[in-house]
């Protein structure tokens, strides 16, 4: 095998010696610090990653040790649509960049493979430059790369995994059943690759693995327990199940432990390890997940220690304007608010809005801390404070107009809400009448 | 609700300052800096108070610079009210800290939670208004009555605010053009040319959508070209695979070749026979072979036939000619009898020899039938009984008696009708004489003639001379049957019939089977003989047919029946004996056919082994047991024919060496082909050891190599011209996330269009609702409202006001019924008729069960006094029924109130604030 050459040609069998040549200390932690980074360079200057050494828990101390790094669900090339252009760009090179860290903080921390669960991009959007990117990323990567291809990411004859000259140390899992491969001795991972989109059948279903020392699995799959735990999005939609397994059958078919992806939550069973999404791609997410180091030891003890690798936090932030007589009152809140945080800032106003205060998004906007790199203002369940009851008693054209947009049943409660403050604020004179906006 | 009290513990330049009012008119005089303003806003603030929600509005901010005390006491300010529910309220207000106290003066509690508005209590409530809503319904400024002459359409523009937004600066319609310019500046319309954020956000939409069209498109494509380039490089590299087989196949065809060639050669040196010379010339040889081939055939001829002696095949001939000519010649006729004939003969014998036993017919005795039938006619009509008169006899006897009666009463009809006419007639003449009752009884007896005349005259006449038609008719029938009877017995006797019908009857029954059995053997009889000469016939046509002539004679037939069958005997015996005559000739025949082979045979042999003879002479072959004196005899024959073949079995083996020397000769040469021997068996060997080492596997040869090498050179441009393409693909052309994130954006925003759309068209939708049913309430109250003190407030001179319900239009009728536009009035008239609107507008908008009190501002401050007088005669009138306030520096309205104010009035007089 060409990668077992190249490896016992490096001469390095025990990582946990090339750790402590490095200089690291098994006690050593590696976390990443990518809020380093400044709005500029983000826009201009190449990402400015850097990794520190603190502690990192040691490996199993007795028997033979290794150490991966875990990282999955990436989604390079996710439009972001919730963004604005350039924010998008920033964003999908903040995906990038958790690459990178995570390349890199498998060298730092002596990792004996990089291991990626799929889904590190997303064929239907699969563009050269990403192509470019993967090959350059992976290939000059000083440590093993095992990929196992995910239902984004699927083993198509166009994919990257299909097409790109992979350099000896970065290997594509490509059968559809779990396939070993030997990483060192006393370590072996079983992968398997996703070759179509959808409908892919469980990895884990009528496989078994033998094999000696640690028998590692790594695929993209959805534990069948976790389907209720993951987020869904805006829609309500939950993630589709792929390739389903349950966490049971790990042990049962020989595996001691699995890195899996496909769950944007991070997740740590007894048995596998869900790195979780790196990097944000919407609002609401948690961005709990990020590279994950697991260290195992024969005796069967793994410990796992995650590593943010996002430039950039994702933040949400519900402003309630309840009480606010003013637009100044309100920008004096979000500008408290908005103290301290950093990356993008998601504005979420809501409550009742004094009637006569005049709202306006660019303020709020302009407003949020200059710390924060981007920032969008949505309002949600935000209505004008007028006493309904009271103007609806008038016997004026006024409160004939609320009475009639109350008695309209249809109109859902946005709209209705959102046409009594426009025709009130007509009835005022006003000219600010795009409430909603 | 009415005010009673105001205590201005500290606002504005008031400190410890108290203001009562009256129940109707309350007018509060002073001068400049005697602090009415400060007044009025002490009342509103009292009243009303401050909202307390978070942050300070300008408003909020404008009333604390304007009303804060001067001297820095407790900013405070406190009213009693009257309750039209009768309670008594007052309301304290610390106006720094917002902080209100509502207290039921009669129960002693608070009541702030019943008018809590906004973070504090708001007394506004309890008419329906609110803190915003009571300056602009509650209030009338002076600008406001100025307003109302100040333009055509002002009063309307007033009424129509106040009904709107109960007195804001807004009117529906103004809102509604509002929001109608609003969309048009923010949705706009969805047409081709409009330039506003619809048709934009829509355009844009599409733009997008189109460009993610096109990413998606190309990225389509990169993924095909990297497919695609995959599959060159995978084409190479089979190519690569294919031209390295294809070498090693064309050095292993050659080494084969080299090898095959070697082996060729030594196959065919070893193979190479020894040369020698011919015992026989290549054309004797072939010579030999025909005669022989000929011989054969002879030979095998005579094995299949038998060539007997030519004498004896001579003599049998002469024998067989001799035979024939023995045999008569055949007669002409039927050797046989002709089947027509022998059917004919059949079937005559067969119709003569029918059975005749029916015999002929009997011969019949006795009358005939017809006779027979006459007979029983006869008798049976002489034994009938004769006619009878069916009573015709005594139906005569009893007509005669009936016309003897009838002519009885005729004539005592006629005598009584004789005596009526002289009863009637001494009738008359009894009463003419003075006899009435005699003539009264001589007319009863003549009425009682004419009657017996009458009844005589009713009888029917009696029908005697038909009936006695009748009798005599019967009488003549009766004789004819009795002569009958005897003709009947005279025609019986003379045929000796008896004379019993039924007897008669069976001798015609017998009669009629005898005749009807001697007809039927008559007609068989009659068949057979038919049948009979039909079949003479045809026995004689056959005959004829068969050329027998028949006479005409009885028993011609038969005799020339007998004579054709002696003739067909004849016949036959003749030709059974010309029977063997063919046979004879045929045997003759191959007698003479026999005769001629065997001498063209005999002929054959001595050609051939003559010219067997010949060549054997001529030949060199050594080992010949016979000459040329050597007799000619079959055993010689077969001896040379013995020679002959074993000379041709040596000259084939000469031909076969020399020919298969040649061949391998020359396939040596092939082989060699210029070089030695040598050099190619030494070749093949060092081939042989090179095959060893590359193995067995297919050859190729070099054109073969020539195609593969043309193969791989074709994949490496491919793939070199796939990889070209590829870099020359625009990565942001491929970039389907940016292209996905703007059509993304781009339908929210044309989202949000739409649903601003939305809403504002709605809003316009219900604001015009509102706006209609609103102005329909309110026009005929406020015409009600108005046109009720209207004839007191103008002196009688217009007695009603009408409200348009659409524009709130006033227009007033005067006492003549005229009609009159009240904003075209007379500007104190106009004023007049606004200020009974504002009221009653203040009445029909505000609750109906708390009056609102109307506070008016220096309203009087550009009206003369007479206009001023009468404005104030209004108000003191409307007063009745709410409480107003007026607010005035104007000495002739002191003056007027002084005079015109009642108890439930009151005037107060401000001083100047110190």
């Amino acid at each position: 095998m060409a990668y077992e050459e190249q490896r016992n040609g490096a001469g390095s069998p025990n990582r946990a010696h090339d750790r402590a040549q490095a200089g690291l200390s098994n006690s050593d932690e590696i976390v990443v610090h990518p809020d380093q980074m400044s709005f500029g360079d983000l826009l201009g200057a190449p990402t400015a990653i850097t990794t520190d050494v603190a502690d990192e828990p040691p490996p199993p101390a007795s028997g033979g040790s290794w150490r991966v790094v875990a990282l999955a669900d990436l989604h390079l090339d996710t439009p972001f649509a919730w963004a604005p252009d350039a924010v998008g760009r920033l964003r999908r090179q903040d995906l990038r960049d958790a690459l990178v860290a995570a390349v890199d903080l498998a060298a730092k921390v002596g990792a004996d493979a990089l291991l990626l669960a799929g889904d590190l991009y997303e064929h239907e959007r699969l563009n050269p430059d990403t192509a470019a990117f993967l090959e350059r990323v992976l290939n000059s990567a000083e440590t093993p790369v095992l990929v196992s291809p995910g239902n984004h990411d699927w083993l198509a004859p166009s994919s990257v995994w299909a097409t790109v000259k992979w350099d000896s140390h970065v290997h594509i899992f490509d059968g559809q059943q779990l396939e070993r491969f030997e990483v060192d001795d006393g370590l072996s991972v079983w992968g398997a690759a996703h070759h179509r989109p959808a409908g892919t059948p469980g990895f884990l279903d009528d496989a078994k693995v033998s094999g000696p020392g640690v028998n590692l699995g790594l695929f993209h799959g959805s534990e069948v327990s976790g389907m209720s735990y993951e987020s869904r999005d805006e829609a309500g939609r939950s993630k589709q199940p792929h390739a389903p397994f349950e966490a049971a059958m790990i042990p049962e078919v020989g595996l001691d432990h699995a890195v899996v992806g496909h769950f944007h939550r991070r997740r740590e069973g007894n048995h596998h390890t869900y790195p979780g999404n790196p990097v944000a791609l919407a609002f609401g997410e948690p961005g709990d997940g990020g590279a994950v180091v697991l260290d195992l030891g024969l005796d069967g003890r793994v410990h796992r220690n995650w590593h943010r690798v996002s430039a950039r936090p994702m933040t949400d932030l519900s402003l309630d304007v309840t009480g606010c007589a003013d637009a100044s009152a309100i920008v004096s809140e979000l500008r408290r608010e908005s103290q301290g945080l950093t990356g993008l800032l998601r504005v979420t106003v809501t409550g009742e809005l004094a009637s006569g205060v005049t709202l306006v998004d660019s303020d709020l906007a302009a407003a949020v801390a200059v710390s924060v790199d981007h920032s969008v203002v949505r309002r949600k369940k935000l209505f004008v404070g007028y006493d309904l009851d009271l103007v609806g008693s008038e016997s004026s054209v006024r409160g004939e107009f609320v009475r009639s947009v109350l008695a309209d049943d249809q109109l859902d409660d946005d709209l209705r809400r959102d046409v009594i403050s426009t025709g009130l604020r007509a009835l005022e004179g006003r000219d600010d009448l795009d409430v909603a906006r | 609700m009415r005010f009673r009290c105001i205590k201005a513990s500290a606002f504005g330049p008031l400190a410890d300052a108290e203001l009562e009012f009256g129940e109707g008119l309350t007018v509060i005089w002073g001068p400049n800096e005697a602090a009415k303003s400060s007044w009025h806003s002490a009342m509103y603030a009292a009243l009303c108070g401050r909202r307390r929600g978070a942050g300070r509005t300008t408003a909020d901010e404008d009333f604390r610079q304007r009303h804060q005390p001067w001297d820095g006491d407790r900013w405070a300010v406190s009213a009693d009210l009257d309750l039209d529910d009768g309670r008594q309220v007052t309301i304290s207000r610390d106006l720094a800290s917002r902080q209100s106290d509502v207290l039921d003066v009669t129960l002693g509690r608070s009541i702030d939670d019943e008018i809590m508005h906004d973070g504090s209590p708001d007394g506004a409530l309890w008419v329906g208004l609110d803190r915003t809503t009571f300056l602009s319904t509650a209030c009338i400024r002076q600008a406001d009555i100025a307003a109302v002459t100040a333009s055509p359409g002002g009063l309307r523009h007033l009424l129509q605010q106040a009904a709107s937004t109960l007195g804001g600066n807004v009117t529906a319609s103004d809102a509604l053009l509002a929001l109608s310019r609003f969309r048009k500046d923010h949705v706009g319309q969805d047409r081709a040319n409009a330039v506003k954020p619809l048709r934009l956000a829509r355009e844009s939409a599409k733009r997008a959508e189109s460009k993610l069209d096109g990413a998606k498109q190309r990225q389509q494509e990169y993924l095909v070209l990297v497919t695609e380039l995959e599959l060159a490089r995978a084409g190479v590299a089979a190519a690569e695979r294919v031209l390295s087989d294809v070498e090693v196949a064309v050095q292993r065809g050659r080494y084969r070749e080299q090898a095959s060639r070697s082996l060729q050669l030594s196959e065919l040196l070893a193979a190479m026979p020894p040369m020698s010379e011919a015992v026989v010339s290549s054309t004797e040889l072939d010579q030999l072979e025909r005669l022989l081939a000929q011989w054969s055939t002879l030979l095998s001829s005579s094995s299949t036939e038998h060539f007997p002696d030519i004498g004896e095949v001579q003599a049998e001939a002469d024998a067989l000619r001799l035979e024939l000519d023995r045999i008569p010649d055949q007669v002409l006729g039927d050797t046989s009898v002709a089947d027509q004939v022998s059917e004919a003969r059949t079937a005559l014998e067969v119709a003569r020899s029918a059975p005749t036993d029916q015999g002929s017919p009997p011969e019949l005795l006795g009358p005939e039938l017809d006779v027979l039938r006459e007979a029983h006619s006869r008798a049976r009509l002489a034994q009938a009984p004769g006619p009878s008169d069916d009573g015709v006899m005594l139906e005569l006897d009893a007509a005669r008696e009936r016309a003897k009666t009838r002519h009885k009463m005729l004539r005592a009809g006629d005598l009584a009708r004789l005596v009526a006419g002289g009863c009637l007639a001494v009738a008359a003449a009894l009463g003419f004489s003075g006899f009435v009752v005699a003539a009264v009884a001589m007319s009863a007896l003549s009425l009682g003639g004419f009657s017996v005349f009458w009844w005589s005259r009713q009888l029917d006449e009696v029908p005697v001379g038909e009936l006695e038609a009748q009798v005599r008719g019967h009488q003549q029938a009766l004789e004819d049957h009795r002569e009958f009877a005897r003709a009947a017995v005279e025609f019986l006797s003379e045929r000796g019939l008896p004379f019993n019908p039924d007897q008669i009857q069976e001798l015609a029954e017998a009669r009629a089977v005898a005749d009807a059995d001697h007809a039927r053997l008559g007609r068989e009889q009659e068949l057979r003989l038919r049948e009979i000469q039909r079949r003479e016939t045809l026995l004689a046509d056959a005959l004829t047919q068969r050329g027998v002539a028949i006479g005409t004679d009885a028993g011609a037939l038969d005799r020339a029946l007998d004579g054709y069958l002696n003739q067909v005997t004849e016949a036959a015996r003749i030709a059974d004996r010309r029977r063997g005559v063919d046979v004879l000739a045929q045997r003759l025949e191959l007698s003479v056919e026999a005769e001629q082979r065997i001498i063209k045979r005999t002929k054959s042999r001595r050609r051939i082994i003559g010219e067997l003879r010949l060549i054997l002479g001529a030949s060199q072959f050594a080992e010949l047991a016979i000459d040329a004196n050597t007799p000619s005899s079959p055993d010689n024959d077969d001896l040379v024919v013995s020679e002959a073949e074993a000379l041709l079995e040596a000259g084939r083996a000469s031909r076969r060496i020399q020919v298969q020397y040649a061949r391998i000769s020359s396939r040596v040469d092939a082989i060699v082909d210029g070089s030695s021997i040598h050099e190619v068996l030494a070749k093949g060997e060092s081939a042989a050891t090179a095959l060893g080492s590359i193995g067995d596997g297919p050859v190729a040869d070099a054109p073969e190599r020539d195609g593969a090498a043309q193969l791989l050179s074709e994949a490496a441009q491919a793939e070199a011209a796939m990889a070209g393409r590829l870099e020359m693909v625009d990565a942001a052309e491929v970039d389907v996330s940016s292209a996905e994130a703007a059509l993304a954006r781009a339908e929210r925003e044309l989202e949000k269009v739409h649903r601003l759309a939305l809403v504002l068209d709605r809003t316009s939708k219900h604001l015009g609702i509102a706006e209609d049913q609103a102005f329909r309430v309110v026009a005929p109250r406020l015409a009600a409202e108005v046109s009720a003190a209207l004839s007191t407030v103008t002196s009688g001179r217009y007695v009603e006001a009408m409200v348009d319900p659409e524009s709130l239009s006033v227009t007033v009728t005067d006492s003549a019924g005229r009609f009159r536009d009240a904003g075209a009035l007379s500007h104190g008239t106009t004023e007049q008729i606004y200020l009974l609107l504002r009221i009653a507008m203040a009445r029909i908008l505000t609750n109906p069960r708390e009056s609102c009190p109307i506070i008016i501002d220096d309203s009087t401050v550009h009206a003369d006094q007479r206009r001023t007088e009468a404005l104030l005669s209004v108000l003191r009138d409307a007063s009745v029924d709410a409480q107003i306030v007026v607010f005035t520096q104007e000495q002739h309205v002191l003056e007027w109130a002084k005079t015109n104010l009642t108890d439930r009035d009151r005037l107060v007089e401000l001083a100047p604030v110190a």
